[in-house]
């Protein structure tokens, strides 16, 4: 074996890969730009391999690795499970029990990739991060500004509003301009594995979907104790009852089991006194809310009152409210044409146009 | 895939030597018989897994028909430990030993307390080492086994096996030793080792992998782990991998041949690249016995420093080496090795383990003391210590 003369100094950047077609195109991109390239997948959760999730399962481990073999380029897998375990899982236990519905992803993408990861990537000699979210990163003189992707109907932009300006000055988004199409495309062309396999959007920890299940076996009994509950109707009258509120999100209509003229869907759950709020559509908009655990990105920490569009869920097409930042840090937000659905446990991102200003969790609405 | 430049984890695994590539490739195209077949093609099949277990035999210095060929070292650990408690039955139930033990022997030796057996695991010393009255404490009238490594994989410690033996011996109870870090590597015959069973590898000592052996002393009885034909006494049943086996033995042949030259001179590499560090770097303390120690291997830890950022490190400048810290998938936590030898889990944590072999040169020396003290320095800025 000879030994190498020195090397040239490397520009590292880490991508975040989880076998996925997105990542495996994004770090084809950062190669042929002339960066150099090291893949990291994080190992988070450990199932029997029958999960079809996208990130962080056995699988994408495999196919991360058989990509970057195919591409030439170093890649390691990472155990963060304990980690996962504890922040992200055992959170998401936390808020069903709570009557919240969480995203655990957008925790995930906030204290696993962004802070665990990127640090990780750091120590192993790593200057820049990039994932393969359809977002866009701008890096101007004051602040770093993040913004949804150029085709709207692929932008990601709403799973990444926990990432820090430290953070975000070294993110590369190479699709932040590409449409899934050219995704795709892209992967045919260089011939990798994973071109035309569809990607799931489950929780990664969570088999085949059935986070309820998933629910059961996790929260050491707690939710196995919350026996059947009333289902509330409009008026106050009860309609019926439920098999315990963690089944059920703010804006349900499946599994109710009623008899009603109109559509009835879930309007509120009170997890206190294990009750199923339910209404017809018009009676499911609410006018406020609060929003905690509030990361400002794209603009400086306003203090004063503001208007923004306001998505509080991932497909959501967005609102005009007015934000009222609060002396604890917390939002007040005003809609100003009612929202539907306002679901507490999750994310509330507030955008100018494209650029994304800030988000945060919901924690009530006021209906 | 490029050809890493400096290979420097020979512990984990070692290149086959060029010599078994091709007695290996000579077997498949040529004698691919069943060496069970009666027949002309069989028969030569049979011959050439005889000579390889010459050459296994030769090197341990015992008789070829003690040598029993197994898939590896794991499957020989396996056959020990099981197959002495399986032949022991409600009689003896009680195995003996070591913290530091490897995986093959500590998972086999959980398995067994989870189904009716037990175990005691003792503590070693802080160089690594078991002191061999703790074996005698031990044993009891129930003791059916004690089994303690030669070498350690990780940090090199050499056990007194002799020792560890003899006391098995004195109170009549069967010895096996994992020699799998040991056999090929450093010169020894099974007569000194008061041992009635040892693990091999192949793919340790320039062989293939899947293949290693279990030197069963005669007289030794334990219950076979397969079923099904008669092949190795019925102790390790089914049709051998004859390449492998051919290309083992070619190994032990090749490692015979070279035991008075080799250790040495992989030992004055070590030396030379502990020497360097030491001098060098600053906050590095080197793990185990340096007095009891394989010749090629050198465990150490580097303060304020991530093993596992090291390895990427000099991953990323073509040098392999090996980590006890573990955030890889697959492990989890600091090497049992390193807390068993009182480390501290940061310590274990910023732990690398370099393995020399034959294929180094010193100019291996000099690259990693190229590479390794500036990542050494990159990794300490980061770091909140």
């Amino acid at each position: 074996m000879t030994v190498s003369s020195s090397q040239h100094t490397k520009t590292i950047v880490a991508v975040a890969m989880s076998g996925g077609v997105d990542s495996s195109v994004t770090a084809a991109l950062l190669l042929e730009a002339g960066y150099d390239v090291i893949g990291l997948t994080m190992h988070l959760w450990s199932d029997d391999g029958t999960s079809k999730a996208p990130c962080c399962s056995t699988g994408g481990e495999r196919d991360a690795a058989a990509v970057a073999a195919q591409l030439d380029f170093p890649h390691y897998t990472v155990d963060f499970s304990q980690e996962f375990f504890t922040l992200v899982v055992k959170d998401f236990v936390s808020e069903y029990v709570r009557g919240h519905t969480p995203n655990p992803c957008i925790r995930c993408n906030t204290l696993m990739k962004w802070q665990r990861l990127w640090e990780k990537a750091q120590k192993f000699g790593a200057v820049y991060f990039a994932t393969g979210h359809y977002a866009r990163v701008e890096k101007n003189a004051s602040r770093i500004h993040l913004r949804r992707a150029a085709f709207r109907q692929k932008d990601q932009s709403y799973a990444l509003w926990g990432i820090s300006q430290e953070q975000l000055k070294c993110t590369f988004f190479p699709l932040g301009k590409m449409s899934k199409d050219a995704v795709r495309k892209k992967a045919s062309a260089l011939g990798l594995p994973n071109a035309l396999r569809s990607e799931s959007q489950e929780i990664c920890f969570v088999s085949n979907d059935n986070y309820r299940d998933f629910l059961k076996e996790h929260s050491q009994g707690v939710l196995e104790g919350i026996g059947s509950g009333e289902i509330v109707g409009p008026g106050g009258k009860v309609l019926g009852h439920h098999a315990g509120f963690p089944n059920y999100t703010v804006g349900q209509r499946r599994g109710l089991g009623l008899t009603w003229p109109r559509p009835l869907y879930v309007r509120r759950i009170d997890a206190a006194t294990n009750r199923i709020f339910v209404d017809e559509e018009e009676g499911c908009y609410g006018h406020a809310m609060r929003v905690e655990q509030v990361n400002w990105v794209s603009w400086e920490n306003p203090s004063e009152p503001f208007e923004a569009e306001v998505q509080i869920r991932y497909r959501d097409p967005g609102s005009p409210a007015r934000i009222v930042p609060q002396n604890d840090g917390a939002l007040h937000v005003e809609f100003l044409t009612p929202a539907w659905a306002i679901t507490p446990g999750q994310s509330a991102v507030l955008y100018d146009g494209d650029l994304l200003i800030g988000g945060g969790v919901i924690t009530s609405a006021t209906l | 895939m490029h050809m890493k430049s400096v290979y420097l984890d020979n512990a984990a695994t070692t290149q086959p030597a060029p010599e078994v590539v091709a007695a290996m490739t000579e077997v498949l195209e040529t004698h691919w018989g069943n060496p069970s077949s009666i027949h002309e093609v069989g028969r030569w099949a049979r011959v050439r897994v005889e000579e390889a277990r010459q050459h296994v035999a030769n090197l341990l210095s015992c008789r070829p028909e003690e040598v029993v060929f197994t898939s590896g070292g794991t499957e020989a650990d396996n056959l020990a430990i099981l197959g002495i408690l399986e032949h022991a039955q409600a009689k003896k139930t009680h195995v003996i030993t070591a913290a530091t033990e490897h995986h093959a022997i500590l998972d086999t030796v959980h398995w067994c307390q989870s189904h009716g057996f037990d175990a005691t695991i003792l503590p070693v010393a802080s160089d690594g080492r078991l002191d061999p009255s703790e074996v005698r404490k031990a044993i009891r009238p129930e003791t059916a086994l004690v089994s303690v490594m030669f070498v350690n994989n990780e940090i090199g410690a050499i056990h007194d096996i002799a020792e560890i033996g003899k006391v098995a011996h004195e109170a009549g109870v069967v010895f096996h030793t994992d020699a799998v870090q040991a056999f090929g590597v450093i010169p020894f015959s099974v007569a000194d080792l008061n041992a009635d069973l040892v693990s091999m590898s192949s793919h340790k000592i320039y062989g293939p992998k899947g293949v290693g052996a279990l030197y069963v002393r005669k007289g030794t009885r334990l219950n076979p782990r397969t079923h099904g034909g008669s092949q190795e006494r019925n102790l390790r049943t089914g049709t051998e991998n004859v390449p492998g086996i051919i290309g083992f033995g070619k190994a032990c042949q090749l490692c015979r041949e070279r035991m008075d030259s080799a250790p040495p001179r992989i030992q004055a590499l070590r030396d030379r690249l502990e020497k360097e560090m030491l001098e060098t770097i600053d906050d590095v303390s080197i793990n185990g016995s340096r007095v009891h120690r394989s010749p090629g291997i050198l465990n150490c830890s580097f303060k304020g420093c991530e093993g596992e950022a090291l390895l990427v490190g000099l991953d990323m400048q073509g040098i392999c080496v090996s980590t006890g810290s573990a955030c890889s998938a697959g492990s989890t936590g600091a090497s049992h090795v390193l807390r068993a030898i009182g480390l501290s889990p940061e310590m274990a944590q910023a732990s690398l383990r370099f393995s020399f072999g034959r294929y180094n040169q010193s100019e291996d020396v000099e690259r990693v003391m190229e590479v390794l003290p500036k990542i050494v320095t990159r990794l300490r800025k980061m770091s909140p210590v």
